[in-house]
């Protein structure tokens, strides 16, 4: 089977989605290919998570799934990877490109809609500072932050301690209802920055890629506590949800079970061949296009634009964000009943000045524990089973969970694709990063404690390199481009017509968590593309 | 099939009450068999008689400080295996969640108690934990 397209997009998380928009928009005639993985679990009742607990007698197969995927004990990894109803996200992704990793976890998805479909929704903005390394400045990705968060929405506040720098006036939706434990912490920080006592660190609200008022389909988040079990409202942005919009438009299509095993360069253009790693037929499918577009994650992308180039044999620097998460607990609410309503994700944000080099910040979220199962916390503790269980029953209420995530320069990984076309991946820090992580802890934990938030003890830990699935910079762009970069525009140097748009083009990570940029700058190389291949 | 199964049913019932505080439901004891057996776990633990007969006696065994990761033991590993179970039960989530609703002051009472009761079984529970290392 062949078939023929202005652009071809391979991939349908954030940024293949972010990309097809301006595309469509422009009346180009568009082909997403895409593996598009789906769960098979039942669905998930839009209902109280404590009430779902009591009620319901079938909460395992949410909770540990029929194939009890929940009960793998692995340490050091993000809770929503033990949740069942995301299995599938990850599933099979380290298999399909034949990665052997080394010192670092290699998410990523062949899920529909990517990695989107379990993400923490957090959606900063990069500001100037942050785009430090960038061959553009803020101004050529502010219309695309715009239109962005504009089609996803976000919500959050515009006028706290952190707007300046998460971008004060793009447009946001009404913050989520708070939790009284971030309540009291950021009343005490207000308290704290009049006084003028703080300084350093800068407190605010989170925000979140979710829902308070309803657009389109979507419905605003109902405060049920599920978030880390899945969202039935839709409420959590997610890329897959766009699909359904994009196809309706007429010029767009979307072909799942066809994951691009290699890139072709010919007369009528290039030409991608798929096949279905996961069906039982094992059918090629060429598609060709003048354009085509890689948008399957920063790992994916990478390995497609190196085999494409026939780089094999050479290590290219992969970035990541090293990260660490900190328990703490406000003495006076131990004891006090759970919230009968609440949002489990990001609450309050904040960043940590770096005085030596600006951009060097260290950025972290704040979570509730309320969302979280008492045995995962029990599970931490030194004291027999029941007892633990009692203590994290009693602590729950008080507690906050706060990571802490540093700059992409602090990590030091690598990626290298083998002419048999096996990836070997390695991940490592940077020689400084044992003393910034040290002396930022150090501050975090002196802020929050001044903030009469206590951090518990023992429950500092190191997450896992690349749990986070933010990975940057394997095909950086620049102003003037050489072998294994790309342009400002995102096209592949030596390939004409290849561009990337995920985060394989971020020269620099920032310690923000980068999506909403990936997809801001998704949208910004896509307009590009429109309008070269329009000639306006 | 039976012979083997026995022992495992045994041991669904004993961690489980552990866990619980109370006796638990058939439907929890078959599906921790039914997650031992998914995970490829079909052997039971070696319990010893007493702990097999009196489940409480498990605070002086569940060993210390080995809950995650490679180094679990394998009565911690299943320990922590009834626990998940248990709270994602309606049984379960009655007993970890809905005590919340007694007063804030009893709750914490209760919590110094049982705490106490840690601090003085924590010698005997190093004690195990080594001998059985």
């Amino acid at each position: 089977m062949s078939a023929q397209a202005d652009v071809l997009i391979v991939g349908s998380g954030p940024a293949g989605v972010s990309a097809a928009w301006p595309l469509v928009q422009a009346g180009l005639k568009v082909i997403m290919l895409d593996q598009g993985r789906e769960g098979s679990g039942p669905p998930l009742p839009d209902d109280a998570l404590m009430s779902v607990r009591l009620n319901d007698e079938g909460q395992w197969r949410y909770f540990i799934g029929e194939d009890f995927h929940g009960l793998a004990a692995r340490k050091r990894e993000t809770p929503k990877m033990k949740v069942p109803g995301f299995r599938f996200v990850l599933e099979g992704f380290e298999q399909a490109y034949s990665i052997r990793a080394t010192g670092m976890l290699t998410t990523g998805s062949l899920a529909k809609g990517g990695t989107s479909r379990m993400w923490g929704a957090g959606a900063y903005p990069y500001t100037t500072i942050d785009l430090k390394g960038f061959p553009f400045g803020l101004e050529d990705l502010d219309e695309s932050y715009q239109s962005v968060m504009a089609r996803i929405g976000i919500s959050g506040c515009g006028n706290d301690d952190l707007a300046l720098s998460l971008g004060a006036l793009y447009p946001l939706q009404p913050p989520l209802a708070m939790h009284e434990n971030a309540k009291r912490l950021l009343e005490r920080y207000e308290a704290k920055r009049c006084a003028g006592s703080l300084a350093g660190i800068r407190l605010g609200v989170a925000r979140n890629a979710v829902l308070t008022r309803d657009l389109a389909d979507r419905k605003a988040c109902s405060l049920t506590n599920m978030c880390l079990w899945g969202c039935p409202r839709n409420s959590i942005y997610s890329a897959d949800q766009e699909l359904s919009a994009l196809t309706r438009t007429g010029n767009f299509q979307y072909i799942d079970h066809a994951f691009v095993q290699d890139i072709s360069s010919g007369y009528e253009g290039l030409c991608a061949h798929c096949t279905d790693i996961c069906g039982d037929h094992r059918q090629t499918l060429n598609f060709t296009a003048k354009t085509i577009i890689l948008a399957a994650g920063a790992i994916g992308s990478t390995i497609l634009a190196l085999k494409t180039l026939r780089h094999f044999s050479q290590s290219v620097p992969l970035i990541c964000h090293p990260a660490l998460a900190l328990a703490m607990c406000i003495p006076e609410r131990i004891g006090r009943p759970l919230a009968e309503s609440n949002f489990a994700l990001g609450q309050l944000a904040y960043q940590v000045e770096d005085f030596e080099q600006a951009e060097n910040f260290s950025f972290g979220v704040i979570f509730t524990a309320e969302g979280l199962p008492v045995s995962s916390l029990a599970a931490y503790m030194p004291f027999t089973r029941p007892c633990s269980f009692s203590l994290a029953q009693a602590l729950m209420p008080s507690m906050l969970i706060a990571n802490c995530y540093f700059p992409g320069s602090f990590s030091a990984c690598h990626i290298e694709v083998t002419p048999q076309g096996q990836v070997l991946v390695g991940g490592g820090y940077s020689s400084d990063f044992e003393a910034r992580a040290r002396k930022t802890n150090r501050r975090v934990q002196h802020f929050f404690r001044s903030l009469g938030a206590f951090p518990l003890p023992g429950s500092l830990q190191r997450a896992t390199l690349g749990s986070d699935g933010h990975f940057a910079g394997s095909f950086p762009m620049r102003k003037f481009p050489s072998v294994g970069e790309t342009s400002i525009d995102g096209e592949v140097h030596g390939m004409p017509g290849l561009f990337i748009a995920d985060g394989a083009v971020l020269p620099h990570l920032s310690a923000k968590h980068p999506t909403l940029t990936i997809m801001a700058n998704a949208d910004r190389i896509s307009k590009s593309i429109a309008k070269r291949m329009l000639g306006t | 099939m039976p012979g083997e199964k026995r022992p495992l049913l045994c041991e669904a019932q004993v961690l489980l009450s552990y866990v619980l505080g109370q006796a638990p439901g058939s439907v929890l004891i078959c599906r921790y068999f039914r997650a031992l057996r998914a995970q490829g776990q079909d052997c039971p633990l070696p319990l010893s008689l007493p702990p097999a007969r009196w489940a409480f006696l498990l605070y002086a065994f569940e060993p210390v400080g080995r809950n995650l990761g490679p180094r679990a033991t394998a009565l911690s590993s299943r320990i922590r295996i009834a626990s998940v179970i248990a709270e994602s039960s309606t049984q379960g989530a009655r007993k970890f969640y809905a005590d919340s609703r007694l007063p804030r002051s009893v709750r914490l009472f209760i919590l110094t108690l049982k705490l106490l009761f840690e601090f003085l079984i924590f010698p005997v529970r190093l004690a195990l934990t080594r001998w059985m290392r």
